[in-house]
């Protein structure tokens, strides 16, 4: 491979890594606009036990992932597309799990800069930024974003179940 | 925007660093129209609601997917890019790991998968079991 198309490779994957990040981030904002209360609770849940919150999201991970492999691998129309309704679910908790951890990075980070009552907006963009750059760091970074993703994804689930307690 | 107190002194003016934040403003308005705290805004939509959208998901990408050109690969008629190359990864992981059962326990590989796909799923429903006790502890105290 030359040198030109070595480099063309990098800013492919430098620009879909930006890509991704971007659209996260959008949607992630775009969840603390809809529905700031409910963000703050998926943090406090988060904060209360994250022990718990993790595992619970390592399991749910798994079950979904799992199960999305068993329906795809059925033959038929509906298999399949069951397969990727568990993946959307998965993305959509992924997400909103994500912002609450983000937000509680960035608020940890801020008042270490003397901010503490900085905005929720500004303590997700600077966690979520915090929690995608450190995922560039080869093998620990990505390991340190998922133990983020899971811990977010187990706040979410807590946090729906007291939902629907209430 | 700036008012005067005595005529000459401006009361309420910001400087450009003390402004609050446009987050902050709008959590301000929505905190003062009663609009926020335990509205139905910021709880999820009811479970008969989202079984319903996932139910009609599957239905319409079903509907679609049988409409598509039969010529090409069910996952190719409906979603390129992204999640085209998701259904792939899930192909290929879902064969993977049957291939894996396959060799721990010879020709029992899809059966040993789907046996460890429901243990998960009810770790899952343990987990979610408990939970509930939990915030039922948590209500009652």
């Amino acid at each position: 491979m030359s040198g030109f198309e070595d480099v063309g490779l990098w800013l492919v994957r430098a620009l879909s890594f930006l890509g991704v990040y971007v659209s996260s981030l959008a949607f992630m904002t775009l969840i603390s606009a809809a529905a700031p209360f409910f963000l703050t609770r998926i943090i406090a849940e988060a904060r209360s036990s994250m022990k718990r919150c993790f595992v619970w999201g390592v399991v749910f991970v798994l079950n979904l992932v799992l199960v999305a492999a068993v329906c795809a691998q059925a033959g038929g129309v509906v298999g399949p597309v069951c397969s990727i309704a568990a993946i959307v679910i998965l993305l959509l908790v992924a997400l909103q799990g994500m912002a609450a951890i983000g937000c509680e990075i960035g608020r940890r980070v801020l008042m270490m800069h003397d901010k503490p009552s900085a905005s929720l907006l500004t303590q997700l963009y600077v966690g979520t930024t915090i929690l995608f750059l450190t995922a560039v760091i080869p093998i620990l970074g990505w390991l340190i974003l998922v133990s983020a993703l899971f811990t977010g994804i187990g706040a979410f689930l807590e946090s729906a179940v007291s939902d629907y307690r209430k | 925007m700036a008012q005067s107190n005595d005529g000459n002194q401006p009361e309420n003016t910001l400087s450009a660093g003390d402004e609050p934040a446009l987050a902050d403003r709008v959590l301000g308005e929505l905190k003062l129209s009663g609009d926020m705290y335990g509205s139905k805004r910021d709880r999820l939509p009811p479970a008969w609601q989202i079984i319903g959208a996932i139910a009609l998901l599957i239905a319409l990408s079903s509907v679609v997917i049988s409409a598509g050109n039969p010529g090409a690969d069910w996952h190719e008629r409906f979603l390129p890019g992204f999640m085209d190359g998701v259904l792939v990864f899930l192909g290929d992981l879902g064969g993977g790991l049957r291939q894996f059962w396959d060799t721990a326990f010879p020709g029992k590989g899809s059966h040993v998968m789907i046996g460890v796909t429901i243990g998960v799923t009810i770790t899952n429903l343990g987990l979610l079991g408990m939970s509930i006790r939990r915030h039922r502890q948590r209500s009652s105290t």
